[in-house]
């Protein structure tokens, strides 16, 4: 299916897809998808229910969506790698997301705009200048006053600081603009910071990955037109629908954790029969994702289900905290040495082992000494002993309170 | 706290050889009169190894010397908690004056007359010095004061007069064995039955614990997919099922352990006891601990409970404790954070600082418990053997034996 898209030219998205050739049971379905990622958050029983997400039928997105009046969206791509924008672009490759993308009518992206230049800048500025949706890509380098990322002469932070001023929702899309992602690990050079770092005074979601799954991007971006609000965050800023869960409690290969299958090698019988990814580093116990449910590239397939461990890469300091990627445990970092909990902790025991153990030799020995030193002291009533003498300790041993002279005094009575 | 009441009865003598070395003068006395006078403090007939080598010593050393005999009731024996005996010499000539006086003679362990008789500084100094020297050769110093009784049977100032060295010629002959001697010995009663019952069930939680989460930190060994039985099990499930109901217990356990500190009517389940360092001198007696511990002092302080350093150690595993019920809470919390306000609340430190670090930190500190372990199990063990106070048999039934006549620094005096 190919379709001509010749921009917004009816009022509502809904006439302009119709126009571009799609028709309304295209449009359901897509709306029907739309719905079925939003139910992620509705999944858990019990849970407090994101925004009424969960309830909201394909008829009602379609009706909304479909009422949308050309938003105006900034999309910034600061410091990055443009994976987001690519994850975006080819979410399963259906074309029908690709209209609502450019049917966003979005104004400023570096990466599928044609303008250049002055042109490009003016696009900015005339968006910046109305009520817009601004989605980030990429972190903000604040050291040496944001030298590490300028574009058309204006550092990073001011671009994002000018963008933010009138949008009326913020988006922080990707590992980078939720909190910086690998150019903000350690030593992090160039001082990168996440969009809520620097935009402090308005809500921003949070939509983590590296990158993120191209329809929880397009699903968050749908949720802010249909909702007009912000879907219910989590308490790191990411929207519930979609992280609500961690990976682990809907692993394909779970069944295998609770049975000790695990995969000791890559190239074990273990990873041929699809066991547990745990041992050789899966970070899926720890990471909150809808990875598994949604899957990626239209639901062929994800990392897990490709024999991969989860990198946790919606986790923040993903980089810093989950690494050696390949291990169970992070390395515990110190003077230089980096080494694992499970033989920092060993190591630890066996040095209070052999501290014990030394311990104990130099007290036999010490003990032997002092029993050469006594050899030949045998209890005598003569000192009032009734053991051997020096345990615990003699001097320690209290002289009785009463007077001797005078106990003396009465003995000599008596004898008299 | 009750302390069984004994009579604590004589030492026994045993068949021991006994050889009399030299004897040291402190004072006016010349050294065979210091031996006569030692020789003097027996009762008639006396079988005593110490005061039969005594009497030979001078019978041939200085024949010159005429022993004295003193009647049976003149005669107040050493005890443990009274190291010397006491005896009345009657109607001694004194050389160095005119006529005859009644003399009292306090003879037994250096120490013990020291503390009863006046001496100065110096003399003092010397004494002691010589003292060492003879104990460092192999002797034990047998001390020897006296008091002149004067009218009206008042008895003066004990003046110290010197020592005579024992040695003994068949070494070895140690009465060894606590349990023959059971009559120098209290049993006290010491740790309640809550506070056993806590120690034990701690120690189950803790094994279950860090046995079941070092194989979820590290599942090291299970299935492996060339195994021909094809049962897939639940190794990991039942394990994770054991690690978190012990935690559920666990956590009982520890609340259990804040009620009693505040209602238990056991002293040392109450919240006062986990800080030890009250007063000055129990900072002094924790110093000595560490000399102890480190080698440089023979004997720690007695205490009958814990010591200064001991409770630490143990504040410090509650605290420990505590911590790895709030991690564990957190890290359990992770599959119902956003179903729940109450995990949300418990789940809270992996939003500061990341899962990762938590489950870290948790596997840290279980390692830091398994120090604690070692350490204490050696040092239980040690300081039962050293100090044979049943320290290890304690927690079991919990009485702990103290010497009689000791004096811990934390109770009164073991009668």
């Amino acid at each position: 299916m190919s379709y001509e898209l010749s921009g917004w030219t009816e009022p509502t998205l809904e006439e302009n897809l119709i126009r571009a050739g799609f028709d309304r049971r295209d449009f359901l379905k897509y709306c029907g998808e739309l719905a079925a990622v939003f139910a992620v958050g509705g999944a858990v029983i019990g849970s407090a229910t994101p925004a009424s997400a969960a309830s909201v039928p394909a008829e009602v997105i379609a009706e909304k969506l479909g009422a949308v009046k050309k938003p105006l969206v900034v999309w910034l791509q600061l410091q990055e790698c443009t994976g987001c924008m690519e994850s975006t672009l080819r979410s399963g490759g259906t074309t029908i997301e690709d209209a609502v993308l450019r049917l966003l009518s979005v104004e400023y992206n570096e990466l599928v705009m044609p303008a250049a230049g002055d042109a490009a800048n003016k696009a900015l500025d005339d968006a910046n200048a109305q009520p817009h949706l601004l989605v980030v890509n990429g972190s903000i380098p604040v050291k040496d006053g944001g030298i590490y990322c300028t574009i058309g002469g204006k550092s990073a932070e001011q671009v994002l600081r000018e963008s933010a001023k009138n949008a009326t929702g913020i988006l922080a899309v990707g590992a980078c603009a939720v909190w910086g992602s690998v150019q903000a690990s350690k030593p992090n050079p160039t001082g990168a910071v996440g969009v809520d770092a620097i935009i402090t005074d308005k809500p921003v979601v949070n939509v983590a990955g590296c990158p993120p799954i191209g329809e929880v991007i397009t699903a968050t971006v749908a949720y802010v037109l249909t909702h007009g609000a912000l879907p219910k965050l989590d308490a790191q800023g990411r929207p519930l629908f979609a992280y609500d869960q961690r990976i682990h409690d809907s692993c394909q290969r779970r069944a295998h954790f609770d049975a000790g299958q695990f995969v000791r090698s890559f190239d074990d019988d273990g990873a041929r029969n699809g066991w547990c990814l745990y041992e050789v580093g899966c970070k899926g116990p720890s990471t909150f994702a809808a990875c598994p449910i949604i899957k990626w590239n239209k639901g062929t397939s994800w990392p897990i289900q490709a024999g991969h461990p989860c990198l946790g890469c919606t986790e923040k300091n993903f980089f810093d905290n989950y690494t050696p990627f390949y291990q169970t445990l992070p390395n515990v970092g110190g003077f230089g040495v980096e080494s694992t909990a499970e033989a920092i902790g060993l190591g630890v025991v066996g040095i209070a082992a052999a501290g014990v153990a030394l311990h104990a030799g130099a007290t036999a020995v010490k003990q032997a000494a002092s029993r050469r030193a006594a050899e030949g002291n045998e209890p005598l009533q003569a000192f009032g002993d009734s053991e051997r003498v020096w345990l615990p300790n003699p001097k320690k041993v209290e002289v009785a309170p009463e007077a001797p002279a005078a106990e003396t005094t009465d003995d000599s009575e008596k004898a008299e | 706290m009750t302390v069984d009441e004994q009579a604590p009865a004589p030492a026994e003598a045993g068949s021991l050889k006994l050889s009399v070395g030299a004897v040291f003068s402190a004072g006016t006395l010349n050294a065979g009169r210091v031996l006569a006078m030692a020789a003097a403090a027996a009762a008639p007939d006396s079988s005593d190894p110490v005061d039969v080598v005594l009497a030979a010593q001078l019978a041939s050393e200085r024949p010159d010397i005429p022993p004295v005999t003193v009647a049976e009731d003149d005669v107040d024996p050493a005890r443990v908690d009274r190291r010397y005996s006491l005896t009345r010499v009657r109607d001694l000539q004194r050389p160095a004056e005119k006529g005859y006086r009644d003399v009292v003679i306090m003879r037994g362990d250096l120490a013990s007359v020291l503390a009863e008789t006046k001496t100065t500084r110096e003399d003092r100094s010397v004494v002691l010095k010589n003292a060492d020297l003879s104990s460092r050769r192999g002797n034990r110093v047998l001390a020897v004061a006296s008091a002149i009784v004067e009218e009206g049977d008042k008895v003066g100032d004990f003046k110290f007069q010197g020592f005579v060295e024992l040695r003994s010629s068949a070494p070895g002959a140690f009465a060894d064995d606590v349990a023959a001697r059971p009559d120098s010995w209290a049993r006290v009663n010491l740790w309640s039955v809550s506070l056993r019952l806590q120690h034990w069930s701690n120690v189950l939680a803790i094994v279950i614990l860090s046995l079941t989460g070092f194989y979820i930190m590290d599942p090291f060994f299970g299935p492996v997919a060339t195994d021909n039985a094809q049962q897939a099990g639940y190794l990991m499930g039942w394990v994770r099922f054991i690690h978190f109901t012990t935690a559920f217990i666990w956590l009982v356990i520890g609340a259990a352990r804040v009620v009693s500190a505040f209602r238990s009517r056991d002293r040392y389940l109450r919240w006062p006891t986990l800080w030890p360092l009250k007063k000055k001198d129990d900072v002094k007696q924790l110093g000595n601990v560490l000399s102890h511990y480190l080698l440089l002092k023979d004997h720690a302080p007695l205490y009958m409970a814990h010591n200064p350093l001991q409770q630490l150690g143990y504040t410090g595993m509650y605290v420990f404790g505590a911590i790895q019920m709030l991690t564990g809470l957190t890290l359990y919390g992770l599959v119902h954070k956003n179903s729940s306000w109450f995990w949300a609340m418990m789940s809270a430190p992996t939003d500061w600082f990341g899962i990762g670090p938590v489950r870290v930190f948790h596997a840290i500190m279980m390692f830091l418990i398994w120090c604690f372990v070692v350490l204490h199990i050696y040092l239980a063990v040690r300081s039962d053997s050293l100090e044979r106070h049943g320290g290890i048999s304690s927690m079991i039934n919990g009485g702990v034996w103290m010497r009689r006549g000791s004096k811990p620094v934390d109770a009164p005096k073991i009668g």
